[in-house]
């Protein structure tokens, strides 16, 4: 008893996690019941063949928060309870090394845990961000509020004249969406009077006035909130927003990132084991590629194509591969030579088996080490992409586009434009020296 | 070698075509009729049709391609050096490159010097203090600007030096009063609306010049020859100035030619921040403006600038190292 529990002990990290996945799932209690819910509903319907437009575009964050939430959960409990079986697997001589490296550099350490820790605040933006980073309201007042400011609100339940509530309708969809984001009235204010049956605010130097008769009084909440990095021109919380971005930045790098590598890859293979008539022409291609400054490409394609998030992906991707063709290319022009390929041919493998079982997994290392690095690069110019207008259209937070609302405002409102300019900083800096760390460790072997 | 420099050359003309060709392709096949951004919906359907025909945008696309080349005779095209006329500014292309290429020209290539004497400095600095304090300061500082968005810096930098301070305008390339000043009054002043941009480019583009000339410097001093040299009784200065330093240019030169397509990349966003009036910020408008003559023409000029810069850093390398030339027929 007392070994297993040293046992359970000696993972850390997996524990801290678990503990804090608990609290979040404690908080956010009803929520992820009422997403689970809904999505047991929503297979139900789809499964029925009805049309189920009203769910997909507001539940599919919780979706997503709540299976990462439960799933990670799960897992690590197995992780923590399974047997020791790590002694008797077969590994990767680079995976062994990353474990070594992990052990002895704390530095190394502190970065993987912080992308980790980075990555799982986007995924449960809706579970942990402390405001709606969509919601407009009382922009004169809430607006360009430095961080810190401590600001009292007073909320009613959205109130229906037909003493129809939200909460008994027959639509589903509706009810459940209720459930997990209220609808509500909030007003902002300094100051607070009931006269007759009348509200009034004061808001800074603004007043505004209110019937009591179009409010629902019975659930009204008094309360006070936080904004702790300060609001932006249109009174949202940049903290939230940058929670949110979160998703929008790294998504996008993960999956550009994957594109190219598999672009690369694929051409840098094609182009390294087939005749040269075949590698000069690719190799063609990837230097009209090479002359163009990438953001040019990229702002041209970008413009004219469309700037969705996933082709944002997509075309980030197709404009970055040309590095990896390359390091591919010659990885196998080297590998080509060696005995054991040589001795494939001759066997009569087809190219494609010997391409993908053999050449592939001998050079792969070096060309992962590169996408870590290029994961960084992706980030800062989907950034400079949203900065200027042509990135992801602008209700969804990016890091670049709030930092583009905070522009026209420098000096007044410093805080919108510096707190997201040092989260993209640091997390590129992260995933700049896993990729320094990565590096020196190929370069031991 | 004298060939195979004909041959790139040679071969720099098909990539310049083939770039050309691309954005053409990525232009006109984009969705949307370019004609719709200028004219107004309510327009009389046969003018719109004369005016479409004025631009040449009613004939199908291998047409307008041919054309737009200078291959069919009547009609002049890129290969006559007619480059076409804005949409948007109602002037020819070329009078309008030639206006603002000497800016960026002017701003790419003094970050580049600055660039390249920071990397020298710092990473020989560096280098021979490997290991100590100075050095991990320089590496974590270069590593740290080097992971920081250009446009968020560019804004710090205006927040701090004209905002604040007041030292450095802001926006434009020259004062409103331009006109008045004497010839030294021009150059400082024009000196003095390029500085935070240069200062952007050059010295937050050298982490990566300072990293590899430290490993260059690095790697070569643990070659024997150096130990040989210092066994001879050479002094410091003398085996670096004859041994260390030559050796460890090619990887320097070589960031040469990788360098300007990255400086453009970046002037694109740092002339965007500072509006000045550059390639970058030109391609931009033309962008939003769907002004295919300029867009094309500025890649290609972009292009041809990496080219050239990708050739001065082969000769570089030759001139350095004469045992590269054989990789060079």
């Amino acid at each position: 008893m007392k070994a297993f529990i040293k046992k359970i002990l000696s993972h850390k990290i997996l524990i801290a996690s678990i503990v804090i996945f608990f609290i979040i799932l404690f908080f956010n209690l009803s929520k992820v019941f009422y997403s689970c819910l809904s999505l047991y509903f929503f297979i139900g319907e789809l499964i029925s063949g009805k049309d189920c437009i009203n769910f997909v575009d507001f539940f599919l964050e919780y979706w997503v928060a709540t299976i990462y939430l439960i799933f990670f959960i799960v897992f690590f409990l197995i992780m923590i309870l399974k047997k020791d079986t790590s002694n008797n697997k077969r590994s990767f001589i680079f995976t062994k090394r990353i474990k070594e490296e992990y052990k002895n550099n704390k530095y190394f350490r502190f970065s993987l845990l912080a992308i980790y820790t980075i990555i799982s605040i986007g995924f449960l933006a809706p579970f942990i961000s402390p405001h709606d980073p969509y919601k407009i309201n009382s922009i004169s007042f809430t607006k360009y509020l430095p961080p810190l400011s401590k600001v009292k609100y007073i909320s009613f339940n959205e109130y229906l004249f037909d003493g129809y509530s939200y909460e008994n309708n027959n639509d589903l969809s509706i009810k459940y969406k209720s459930k997990i984001q209220p609808k509500l009235n909030t007003f902002y204010y300094d100051s607070l009077k009931v006269v007759n049956d009348k509200i009034i605010f004061y808001q800074g130097s603004r007043i505004k006035e209110y019937s009591a008769r179009d409010l629902n009084l019975e659930t009204a909440q008094v309360n006070s909130t936080i904004f702790v990095l300060g609001t932006d021109s249109y009174g949202r919380d940049i903290l939230s927003r940058i929670i949110y971005g979160t998703r929008v930045s790294l998504g996008i790098a993960f999956i550009a990132s994957i594109v190219s590598l598999f672009l690369g890859v694929l051409l840098g293979l094609i182009s390294g084991y087939y005749n040269r008539l075949i590698d000069s022409f690719i190799m063609r291609i990837t230097d009209v590629f090479l002359a163009f400054p990438v953001i040019f490409l990229l702002l041209i394609i970008v413009a004219f194509w469309g700037n969705s998030f996933i082709y944002l992906a997509i075309f980030i991707g197709i404009t970055t591969w040309m590095d990896i063709a390359r390091l591919t290319r010659t990885q196998v022009i080297t590998v080509k030579k060696e005995m054991y390929v040589t001795s494939l041919i001759a066997l009569g493998f087809k190219p494609s088996r010997i391409l993908y079982k053999h050449i592939l997994p001998n050079i792969i290392t070096p060309i992962i080490v590169n996408i870590i690095f290029r994961i960084g690069t992706i980030i800062l110019m989907e950034s400079a992409l949203s900065f200027m207008g042509l990135g992801i259209n602008e209700p969804i937070p990016s890091w670049g586009s709030i930092i583009n609302n905070g522009k026209d405002n420098l000096l007044n409102a410093w805080w919108v434009s510096l707190f997201p300019g040092i989260t993209i900083s640091s997390i590129v800096l992260l995933f700049n020296y896993i990729g320094d760390c990565m590096r020196k460790i190929i370069k031991v072997r | 070698m004298f060939k195979y420099f004909l041959k790139r050359i040679f071969f720099a003309f098909f990539i310049v075509l083939g770039i050309a060709t691309l954005t053409f392709i990525i232009t006109r096949l984009a969705p949307g009729d370019p004609s719709m951004m200028y004219l107004s919906p309510e327009i009389n359907h046969e003018i719109a049709k004369q005016i479409r025909e004025n631009y040449g945008l009613n004939e199908s696309l291998h047409i307008q391609y041919l054309k737009w080349l200078g291959v069919i005779p009547p009609f002049e095209g890129i290969v006559q050096g007619n480059f076409g006329y804005s949409f948007l500014y109602h002037r020819p292309v070329k009078d309008m490159i030639m206006d603002v290429l000497p800016n960026t020209l002017f701003l790419t290539s003094t970050a580049l010097i600055i660039n390249f004497l920071l990397g020298f400095l710092l990473g020989i600095y560096s280098a021979y203090n490997v290991n100590k304090k100075s050095d991990k300061i320089i590496s974590s500082i270069s590593i740290a600007l080097y992971s920081m968005p250009e446009f968020w810096v560019s804004l710090l930098l205006i927040i701090l030096f004209s905002l604040l301070l007041g030292w450095f305008p802001s926006s434009q390339i020259h004062s409103t009063n331009y006109e008045d000043y004497s010839f030294f009054g021009k150059t400082f002043d024009y000196l003095k609306h390029l500085f935070l941009p240069i200062l952007v480019l050059g010295v937050f583009s050298s982490a990566t010049t300072i990293k590899y000339m430290r490993g260059g410097i690095l790697d070569i001093l643990q070659k024997d020859f150096i130990l040989f040299a210092r066994m001879k009784g050479l002094s410091e200065k003398e085996i670096f100035f004859r041994h260390v330093l030559r050796n460890s240019l090619n990887p320097i030169f070589t960031l040469i030619g990788l360098y300007f397509p990255f400086l453009l990349g970046s002037s694109v966003i740092v002339e965007y921040v500072f509006a000045l009036p550059g390639i970058g910020r030109i391609t931009i408008d033309s962008i939003f403006a769907r002004d295919y003559p300029i867009i094309i023409t500025t890649t290609i000029i972009s292009a041809f600038l990496v080219i050239i810069g990708n050739l001065i850093s082969d000769i570089l390398i030759i001139l350095n190292d004469p045992r590269q030339r054989k990789n060079f027929r």
